[in-house]
């Protein structure tokens, strides 16, 4: 069981399947989340167009979200296959296709669990009602006096059985039921328990073919040059000792890159580097390093508009006895996905089609249909889509499994270049950039400047919280105060600062988090007060908080002493709905280095199914939060990133990898995000421990050994 | 100017014509079809690309043709027949994989160090498996199943994780 592309004659036969009182276009808004409104599901009323039962008792579920390693194929597949009571080993997940029914098909925000969670049961419920009527009818019994199990209805009575692939056809003729009832969690089969991911085993041998991997008769190779400084244009360019590489085929300016085109990716980069560009300046360099920290940290010297304002917060402050202020600089991070960036597109004189590892499908289509199709066609298609919901055969996206996401597919800049480089040549082109092109041309985890503020009454208590935060791109999330404190107030001071920025696993979260728990910290060291009993004493709002760092410092044993050398530190953070709290053990070498032994992590994600993925994701969260609290970091001088590759922007390697405890709280709450929660809580937590046993504390993001000993 | 080599690939006689420069990275993507060996940095910096060059791990990015020429190499693809291989097995066992596209150069380098060392140490594991970065953080899982693998081949005993079906 491999999930591959979805191929075109399975897109037909849903297309075929599809009967007109069927569909279910409507879209539901979900509870909102943290960070906002989760992204809309869809009423789910069409389970036909969601599962395909074939004779042979073959179920395939289609997913509405795109699979980037965080197992949302097999999570949502085991949805489905709990309610229909399939069997698991019968079930395969592809991407949905691009259809209305299937909502945005946007995977961001740890969500997919989140808003899936009552849809994908739903559907199965609702095909095992249907294929329980069916038999029903053909043998003439009620409905409740039959059973379905493991791919089978049964009517104990009579003795009689029927596959559900045998019934498929009959349930789906059936009018949509109107009642569909889930299972209660004790009679959970499935969910409770891990299922193997079914597309681990491709990734074993070579076979999961990633969109570079993929290849078809007349397919081109091309890669790609941005100009140095981000924003600048092509003036011109001298492509002659390009085309005389051997394979090379032409050259294409596209204004901001030039992109050269061969037989084969070899070719295209040995043809890259022999081309000569002079790039024209951008209007507004990108600012460099030092300029952008001097302006930052003067920006958070002034007032800014609230983005949160309770009590009493600027007054206390003004007025305090006991009063603590500190500054947190956290520096831009890239995404460095191990796929770097890529895309296939094929344009032809009325239709556009794009092979991509996308986190946004429809994104992909938007932009294969803006840039790819003529404006008569591209008229065409908006007519088709607004009466279809569908997408139609003009513009066709394949939606390809990432090797990694985290945000930086979100952005569909390389499906742009892919399709103008195709429409150029006319010719079908796969688009591969180098790592150097990936790693200057992200949309980077935004840099930021903190200055918090903190009064404390006489017991150490926090009387008075201002966070003050500047910056550009997403600054806002995870500023949430968890800590009891009626005067709380967050400022936001956004600033031109010229680097494009994205959503990077986490996002704010991050930078928000490593300010808050490193000055709880402080707070705590200010009043004499140990910083586990600090927490746990301020977050009586927050039972779910507090019982994770209760946990988490059991586990830890926070109160042991450790050997001398080693020390411990402590951060939590609440965010998409989770609640994490994480301790870290620490020792330092000689030089300076920080060696993270030992990082205990408990986590209260709501309802935990599939707890193997959870941990999974637990344990990615933190060895990706390492790589953010301890290696380099992306800078900008000249208008360009500085940072090219591997050995100037390195991530945590496996020997640097520490030992991880993942603790799930049991809870019956409904399922909260997981594929981020474990991120924000690594860098304070690491900050804490180095302050613990330095006395030095580090106050830059990521914390870099010269920095620790000033 | 392209020239002939000839090399074993996955114990089966190639013949290819290359510029003497080309890494085999991109021979065996793009001249044998051979995907499984991925281009994530071309500098040697992150593992991607590892195979085995006459029974040592190599980064292919860098290996040019002409380096490789009559020597046998081994590519994921031919880690096993069927997915046999005790890593391959340990890699399910402990469902090691996120996104999967640093995982060719994991198992690459870990069969390597196997060869060299059946019961490795976490220090071994350190020195063979640090060269092959995983951004998804799979290394603890990467870890226990090499050291899962080492008993699977050794025939110690080998506990079942009843919390998968």
């Amino acid at each position: 069981m491999t999930a591959t592309t979805f191929n075109r004659r399975t897109f037909l036969k849903i297309m075929g399947s599809t009967t007109a009182t069927g569909f279910a276009i409507g879209v539901t808004s979900l509870s909102a989340g943290c960070d906002g409104e989760l992204q809309t599901g869809t009423k789910a009323g069409n389970w036909r167009a969601w599962i395909n039962i074939e004779r042979d008792n073959s179920v395939t579920v289609y997913c509405p979200r795109m699979e980037m390693g965080q197992g949302v194929l097999t999570g949502l597949g085991m949805l489905v296959a709990e309610e229909l009571d399939a069997d698991w080993n019968s079930i395969t997940v592809r991407h949905a296709p691009l259809d209305d029914e299937f909502g945005s098909q946007l995977t961001e925000n740890s969500e997919s669990v989140r808003v899936y969670w009552p849809i994908m049961r739903k559907l199965g419920a609702g095909a095992r009602t249907q294929l329980i009527r069916a038999a029903a009818q053909a043998w003439k019994v009620e409905p409740s006096t039959c059973t379905a199990s493991l791919g089978l209805v049964s009517h104990p009575a009579s003795g009689r059985q029927a596959s559900y692939g045998e019934l498929a056809d009959a349930a789906a003729r059936l009018p949509l039921s109107a009642q569909i009832e889930l299972k209660e969690a004790m009679n959970f089969r499935l969910l409770t328990r891990s299922a193997p991911r079914i597309d681990i085993p491709s990734m074993l041998d070579g076979s999961l073919k990633y969109t570079a991997d993929l290849s078809f008769p007349g397919l081109l190779s091309a890669t790609i040059l941005h100009s140095p400084m981000l924003g600048g244009r092509v003036a011109s360019i001298d492509n002659r000792a390009a085309l005389a590489v051997p394979g090379v085929k032409t050259t294409v300016d596209l204004g901001f890159a030039v992109a050269v085109v061969a037989e084969n990716f070899w070719s295209a980069e040995q043809g890259r580097r022999q081309l000569k560009v002079d790039w024209a300046k951008p209007v507004h360099a990108a600012m460099d390093e030092g300029a952008m920290r001097i302006m930052l940290k003067a920006a958070c010297l002034q007032p800014a508009a609230a983005f949160i304002n309770l009590g009493n917060s600027a007054s206390l402050l003004s007025s305090a006895e006991s009063l603590l202020t500190q500054e947190y600089s956290v520096r831009y991070e890239a995404h460095a996905t191990m796929e770097p960036m890529t895309c296939i597109a094929d344009v032809r004189a009325n239709s556009c089609e794009v092979w991509a590892p996308t986190q946004s499908p429809w994104a992909a289509y938007g932009v294969a249909r803006d840039h790819g199709l003529s404006p008569f066609f591209r008229f065409c298609e908006r007519l088709s889509r607004k009466l279809t919901g569908k997408a139609n055969g003009l513009v066709k996206v394949h939606a390809i499994p990432m090797g990694g996401g985290f945000g930086r597919r979100l952005n569909q800049d390389f499906v742009r270049e892919a399709v103008l480089v195709s429409k150029a040549v006319q010719a079908p082109v796969k688009l591969l950039w180098t790592r150097e092109q990936d790693m200057a041309n992200d949309f980077y985890r935004p840099a930021s400047q903190h200055r918090i503020q903190a009064a404390l009454d006489s017991q150490g208590n926090i009387a008075a919280w201002r966070h003050r935060i500047a910056g550009s791109g997403i600054l806002d999330h995870g500023v949430d105060f968890p800590y009891d404190c009626a005067n709380v107030r967050v400022e936001l001071s956004y600033h031109e600062i010229g680097v494009p920025t994205g959503s990077l696993r986490s996002t704010a979260h991050t930078p928000n988090a490593f300010a808050r728990e490193c000055f709880m910290d402080e707070l705590a060291v200010r009043a004499g007060r140990d910083p586990v009993e600090y927490r746990l004493s301020q977050l009586s709002k927050n039972p779910r908080l507090k019982r994770v760092l209760e946990i988490a410092a059991e586990k830890a044993g926070w109160t042991t002493p450790l050997p001398a050398g080693r020390s411990k530190g402590v951060a939590l953070h609440p965010s998409k709905d989770s609640f994490v709290a994480q301790i870290a053990e620490i020792s330092r070498a000689a030089e300076g280095a920080i060696r993270v032994h030992r990082v205990i992590c408990v986590a209260d994600c709501g309802m935990v199914f599939n707890p193997d993925t959870v941990k999974a994701q637990m344990q990615g969260a933190i060895v990706f939060g390492l790589t953010s609290a301890l290696k380099t970091a992306i800078s900008v001088r000249n208008g360009g990133i500085e940072q090219s590759n591997f050995h100037d922007f390195s991530l945590l390697r496996m020997n640097e990898a520490p030992n991880i405890e993942i603790y799930l709280v049991e809870s019956a709450d409904a399922p909260g995000g997981v594929g981020e929660s474990g991120v924000p809580p690594i860098a304070p937590a690491i900050g804490n421990a180095i302050f613990a046993l330095t006395g030095n504390r580090p106050r830059e993001l990521p914390m870099l050994s010269p920095a620790l000993t000033t | 100017m392209a020239a002939k080599f000839e090399l074993t690939v996955n114990h089966v006689s190639r013949e290819v014509v290359a510029d003497p420069e080309m890494p085999l990275l991109w021979v065996l993507r793009e001249l044998l079809g051979l995907t499984g060996t991925k281009y994530s940095c071309g500098i040697a910096q992150c593992g991607a690309c590892m195979v085995h060059v006459d029974g040592n791990a190599v980064p292919a990015c860098i290996t040019p043709i002409a380096n490789v020429a009559n020597k046998s190499v081994t590519t994921i693809e031919g880690l096993s027949v069927d997915k046999s291989h005790p890593l391959q097995r340990a890699w399910v066992d402990l469902q090691v994989p996120q996104c999967g596209f640093c995982q060719s150069g994991q198992l690459m380098a870990a069969a390597a160090l196997l060869t060299r060392k059946p019961n490795p140490s976490d220090a071994d594991i350190d020195e063979a498996m640090s060269p092959v970065l995983c951004r998804c953080g799979t290394y603890p899982r990467i870890r226990a199943a090499i050291h899962r693998a080492a008993a699977l081949m050794g025939k110690t005993e080998v506990s079942n994780d009843s919390d998968h079906f």
